[in-house]
């Protein structure tokens, strides 16, 4: 019922990942319906951002971020309290994105006043540690053609390479972002012989 | 009121005061759209001259407008160029389902345009239907077909086009992604059925080429000047080549084959065509690359971004081609590569240095790295240069300022400053930019990517104050604070499209700077400071915009996290086919 998709990048962010374990067993014991909540814990300011998005997915034309500055206490909602509105709802923290569908709008609400409560307490970091975390969220991206003829090129070097030489790329790579991530063929050739 | 009025009479002697003949004559000699817009505002008169003459029209974003909307505007249009995702899609940075259909302009295009014979899609999901539609309307018309970067077609397609459009001379396919891929058919049939096609490119696609059709479309296309083409083995493109005397560039093949008896000895006296100026190969080696030295001096295109050549290989190569006018490589050519082009190549008009394998840290070669060396060198080498985008380990001011200098005819420069090396040599790069934009004043488009802190705020009010001509500019991790952007768009008058990716500033920050922007009708973030609950984007929701927001975790998977938007300049009003990954904000929910 409750469809969710996580996806983790991040290591450190375990009691996140536990906080959300619990926040979809919760969620595994309610009911469904529609509509859209979202609601973003960005990293930039290690606080709580939060996006309400009610009912009008209908024409695609939604109030995504209501002009009032009160997070989630949108109007409409508070007006009908007799109406538990679900919708959807996604969380970005600490460069990790979970989606849960079907979230009681009430329930979102003690969430995010929840999540104000602690972003309150903590001091706004200064500008130069906000830095930080993009260039590390945010490598240079790579053109599709080059990144596609890279892969290949790996790939046959390392064909043609029948001993590799142990890997050395590691040092390099280590604490830094890869781009290409995940592929099965890296750090298998890493030195390049094209002296063949 | 005085001054009015007296416009209101200039205003009826322009129009009346010439005749529509001369009138006719000086339109047609006008071709750039900037002056033909700005003809077309003087009075209705030459407003309805613009639209009976304008034949060709470049639309940049196209949920921008409708396919009604330009007929009614230009229905005698000739030609169009139409362009849907946004470019960061090339990077693989956005949703795959972002849409760009290209079904409503073909179906409008067919139905409507008679004149329509030149037709360029970028970026854009075109389907069989779509083709079938277009087809079965202007086959009789059809001098140009592009679909570049397209998508949702396949060699069924391709085959329906060339055996119908007989008069096609432009068939351009480059990078886009095509269903049925081993079917060659269509290949035959384009041999078969056109005598008169000059440019045949599947470069960069997964369809298969086939050498004995290649070469009909040679022998039967005796124009042929430009084919560029998938992967093919190259020992069995040498009919091909012999069988044509015109053929001037040539882009793809493969000389990755499995050897026998060692050695690639099968390429010695390589034959190229002696018309032959412009070459891309795939997967040259050391072993293969003296191919070219023979037709070195001939050449004045080199794509070599695709090859596994060394830093030594290159100098080697580029030696030998004193007469490029463009050259395309990966980083791997090092300073030294550079240094050897600013001594042989004193036509070179556009370098692109693109970034090479992040293994190894960066280095595929030992020599392998671009740095302020390189780019002085180049400056001071290389004086006719109009395009250059580069990317570079290390950085210096005075680098920049060599380019400032020298390289006076530059319109388009791009830098991206890698993340491989912990330090740079010089920063901030705030003098530096200053200087480069002072300098370069023919500059139309500029991007500069770097890191946090290498271009203060002081250094973006540099950009503001200097790029008065820039209408594209790219900005990766500069500023310090929202006073850079601020400061950023005090300046900036003639910006049309700007992307930010990485930066610090804040939601409140972007939406200020839209609204400052007075040229601005496309920007594309990726990477900011969201506000507690995203209110402050609303800031920048008016009409004649669409801004649409695009939720994490949609598009590469290694910026899954960052939040991004795009947001650009409409008279279609909100699009109808947005799907779940984006979320268009809207006037109405401003209320």
């Amino acid at each position: 019922m409750a469809a969710e998709q996580q996806t983790n990048k991040v290591a450190g962010g375990s009691r996140f990942a536990a906080a959300c374990g619990l926040l979809r067993q919760y969620m595994m014991e309610q009911g469904g319906g529609r509509g859209a909540v979202t609601m973003g814990l960005m990293p930039g300011a290690q606080g709580v951002a939060a996006v309400v998005a009610p009912e009008e997915r209908i024409n695609k034309t939604m109030e995504l971020f209501p002009q009032r500055a009160g997070t989630l206490k949108d109007e409409r909602i508070l007006q009908q309290p007799e109406m538990t509105e679900r919708a959807q709802l996604t969380i970005f923290y600490g460069g990790s994105t979970v989606v849960f569908d079907d979230f009681p709008a009430d329930k979102a609400d003690e969430l995010m006043q929840l999540a104000n409560s602690i972003a309150g307490a903590r001091p706004v970091c200064p500008d130069d540690v906000l830095l930080q975390p993009f260039l590390a969220d945010m490598p240079v991206a790579r053109k599709i053609s080059l990144r596609r003829f890279l892969e290949k090129r790996k790939g046959r070097l390392a064909a043609a390479d029948p001993y590799p030489p142990p890997t050395r790329a590691a040092n390099y790579s280590a604490g830094k972002p890869v781009e290409d991530g995940g592929a099965p063929w890296l750090g298998i050739n890493s030195v390049i012989n094209l002296d063949y | 009121m005085a001054a009015d009025g007296g416009d209101r009479k200039l205003a009826r002697t322009m129009s009346f005061g010439i005749s529509d003949v001369a009138l006719g004559l000086v339109m047609n000699c006008v071709e750039d759209p900037w002056d033909r817009d700005a003809i077309s505002l003087v009075c209705r008169h030459w407003c309805k001259l613009d639209r009976e003459s304008r034949k060709h029209v470049t639309i940049a974003m196209a949920y921008s407008t409708t396919p009604d909307r330009l007929f009614r505007r230009f229905p005698c249009l000739e030609s169009l160029k139409l362009k849907a995702k946004p470019r960061a899609s090339m990077f693989n940075l956005i949703p795959e389902d972002w849409g760009g259909s290209a079904t409503p302009w073909i179906r409008e295009l067919s139905a409507s345009f008679t004149f329509l014979k030149v037709l360029h899609l970028r970026r854009m999901i075109v389907s069989d239907d779509d083709l079938a539609v277009l087809v079965s309307a202007k086959a009789h018309m059809l001098v140009s077909l592009k679909l570049d970067r397209c998508s949702g077609f396949s060699t069924t397609s391709l085959a329906l086009i060339a055996r119908s459009c007989k008069k096609l001379e432009t068939f351009f396919l480059e990078e886009s992604t095509i269903a049925e891929k081993e079917n060659v058919e269509w290949l035959r049939e384009l041999a078969t059925s056109n005598t008169v096609l000059e440019t045949l490119n599947f470069f960069l696609t997964d369809i298969r080429a086939s050498p004995a059709y290649l070469a009909l479309v040679v022998r039967n296309c005796r124009r042929l000047k430009t084919l560029k083409i998938s992967e093919c083995f190259m020992s069995e493109l040498v009919d091909m080549f012999r069988a044509t005397d015109t053929l001037q560039a040539f882009a793809g093949g493969n000389f990755d084959e499995p050897v026998q008896g060692g050695g690639n000895r099968k390429y010695e006296n390589y034959y190229f065509p002696p018309s032959i100026q412009r070459l891309s190969l795939l997967y040259m080696g050391t072993n293969e690359m003296q191919v070219l030295f023979p037709y070195g001096a001939a050449l004045k295109k080199l794509d070599l971004q695709f090859t596994f050549l060394t830093t030594e290989d290159h100098c080697q190569l580029v030696q030998r081609c004193p007469n490029l006018e463009i050259l395309e490589v990966r980083d791997v050519i090092g300073d030294r590569g550079l240094q050897v082009i600013a001594q042989t190549c004193k036509k070179l008009q556009r370098l692109r240095v693109e970034r090479g394998d992040d293994d190894q840290g960066g280095l595929e070669d030992e020599q392998g790295r671009v740095t302020h060396v390189g780019l002085m060198a180049i400056a001071e080498g290389c004086p006719d240069l109009q395009y250059w985008a580069v990317h570079v380990s290390d950085i210096t001011n005075a680098a920049l300022e060599a380019i400032g200098t020298h390289s006076k005819n530059l319109n388009d420069f791009r830098l991206v400053l890698l993340d491989r090396e912990l330090l740079i040599t010089d920063m901030p790069l705030d003098n530096g930019v200053r200087a480069l934009l002072s300098g370069c004043t023919k500059l139309r488009r500029f991007a500069f990517y770097v890191r946090p802190g290498a271009l203060t705020d002081l250094g973006l009010s540099y950009v503001g104050e200097f790029s008065k001509n820039v209408r594209y500019m790219l900005l990766g991790n500069v500023g310090t604070s929202d006073n850079g952007l601020l400061a950023l768009v005090r300046g900036c008058p003639s910006l049309q499209k700007l992307e930010l990716r990485s930066c610090c500033f804040s939601e409140r920050a972007i939406a200020v700077a839209a609204l400052q922007l007075k040229s601005l009708r496309y920007l594309w973030v990726q990477g900011y400071r969201a506000s507690l609950t995203g209110t402050d984007l609303m800031a920048m929701v008016r009409p004649y915009w669409n801004i649409e927001f695009i939720a994490p975790g949609q598009g590469d998977p290694h910026t899954e996290g960052q939040a991004q938007f795009l947001a650009y300049y409409s008279l279609a009003g909100a699009r109808t086919d947005c799907p779940q990954s984006i979320i268009p904000l809207h006037p109405s929910a401003r209320t």
